[in-house]
């Protein structure tokens, strides 16, 4: 076996301040889960699949930030393209699915809770301020600008190395995701904002964009940044494969991961249609009978709000 | 927001990143390549990592005996002498060491290669300066958190008794 392999199995970052943080995360979660437990008789206020959802979201930044992949991200770019790809399409919605907002904000004492809740209760400045950066058209449009410019070469070169501007493009990442997916994902409950013909659509630009600057990065007869020209080359990657495979990595699986929620949102608005169809039906009297022949499903209204 | 400081904090303890200072130079049978961290180098402890390959490939030397060799801004001053090792770089392709630098200023950095292929050396200047309040998480996160606590305390308190809803007959 090439002693490589257990080089990179063994490079992993020891950083007691994010495990720390990681550890806060998952007892504030923790904390404030029983406490709604408790409230509400021992009667499951959030269903256990949304804890794991949180508890894989803590795990995917701790493997975006202290693995072998965050190591090896200095010397290619398609680690660092996994790296980026586990922060937008895996960290962010698993956290929103987790529905963290609720329970930590019941792990704070009581004399912190309620002052900060009605920091982002609607009407609030604060609420005024995430419901705006949150509403569909916003959200889509920072979560594409995020991306698209953070991998133009000379602002890519500039973030690579200096330690508080690489981190800061890992904020603005990891930001314009959680943005992105909450029109989605819905964690805050009550009305939705986008129905799920809507949310579908919502998916294809940023799906686009990737699979714009994936096939860029594929097909590119020359390396485009400098920082992995710079890089020493191991694995016997050069340059040129480096790129490519990154352009790879964000065109197919990059994209597939937009597909998965499409699918979800499809099966979901079928399911709705069929509810209202087989509700539209008991209320005509028609009780278990087929639909008639030839008739539009299109054009029966769909509730949805947003 | 504990979130937003995980990914600002990683900054200072990701090493075998960094800057460049070296890159695939040959010295001797070899090729090495020396990035030191934090970026830029700040007084106090910085990462300086070195890859070895055998010069003329890629192929990895992970053998090899790695000597750090710092001294003092001007020449004034002791000279230390650090061992690299994989056991200190975090990329255990590298070889690590911690160096003090604990004055502003040029340092004169050389590293210095034994193996069974023999000897290489390569030097550089680091500079090395202060740290900006910027890189301290804590002042940063403070100043994030403080206004919005500000804001936050201001205007609970300004609604504070204000009952939503008609007037009470």
């Amino acid at each position: 076996m090439s002693p490589e392999l257990p080089a990179f199995l063994a490079s992993w970052i020891w950083d007691p301040t994010v495990l720390g943080g990681l550890a806060l995360s998952a007892a504030l979660y923790g904390v404030g889960w029983r406490r709604l437990a408790q409230r509400s008789s021992g009667r499951r206020v959030l269903p256990a699949w949304r804890a794991w959802c949180f508890g894989a979201a803590l795990v995917s930044v701790w493997i975006a930030l202290l693995s072998p992949i965050a190591v090896y991200s200095e010397l290619f770019f398609f680690m660092h393209m996994a790296q980026h790809l586990l922060l937008t399409v895996v960290v962010a919605p698993l956290m929103w699915l987790g529905a963290p907002l609720i329970p930590v904000l019941w792990a704070l004492p009581r004399g912190l809770r309620v002052p900060i809740g009605s920091l982002f209760v609607p009407g609030n400045p604060l609420g005024r301020l995430f419901g705006f950066l949150t509403s569909s058209l916003v959200a889509m449009t920072i979560f594409i600008v995020a991306v698209g410019v953070w991998h133009v070469p000379p602002l890519y070169d500039a973030a690579q190395g200096r330690t508080l501007i690489h981190n800061t493009e890992h904020l603005f990442f990891l930001g314009a995701a959680l943005l992105f997916w909450w029109p989605v994902i819905h964690p805050s409950g009550g009305k939705r904002r986008l129905s799920y013909g809507a949310a579908i659509l919502y998916f294809f630009p940023p799906m686009l964009e990737g699979n714009l600057i994936g096939a860029l990065l594929t097909f590119a007869d020359r390396p485009l940044y400098a920082t992995y020209l710079k890089a020493s080359r191991v694995w016997g990657i050069s340059v040129l494969q480096d790129q490519q495979l990154a352009g790879l990595l964000m065109w197919v699986p990059g994209g597939l991961v937009y597909a998965i929620p499409v699918f979800i949102l499809m099966v979901l608005m079928f399911r709705q249609e069929q509810r209202s169809q087989d509700a539209r039906l008991r209320y005509n009297g028609a009780g278990a009978a087929r639909p008639e022949k030839g008739s539009d499903v299109a054009a029966r209204e769909v509730t949805h709000h947003g | 927001m504990s979130l937003a400081l995980l990914l600002l904090l990683p900054a200072r303890t990701v090493a075998n990143g960094g800057t460049v200072q070296v890159a695939g130079q040959v010295a001797g049978p070899y090729r090495l390549t020396v990035l030191t961290s934090p970026s830029p180098v700040r007084v106090g402890i910085a990462d300086v990592s070195v890859l070895v390959q055998k010069a003329g490939s890629d192929d990895l030397v992970r053998d090899a005996h790695v000597l750090v060799t710092v001294t003092p801004p001007g020449g004034s001053g002791r000279t230390e002498v650090y061992e690299a090792s994989h056991e200190m770089a975090t990329n255990k392709l590298y070889y690590a060491a911690h160096v003090d630098l604990p004055a502003e200023g040029q340092w004169g950095v050389q590293v210095e290669v034994v193996g069974e292929m023999g000897e290489g050396e390569v030097s550089f200047q680091l500079e090395a300066s202060q740290a900006s309040p910027l890189e301290n998480p804590m002042l940063l996160a403070g100043a994030v958190l403080l206004p919005l606590a500000i804001i936050g305390g201001w205007w609970t308190a300004s609604h504070r008794g204000v009952q939503p809803g008609p007037p009470q007959p």
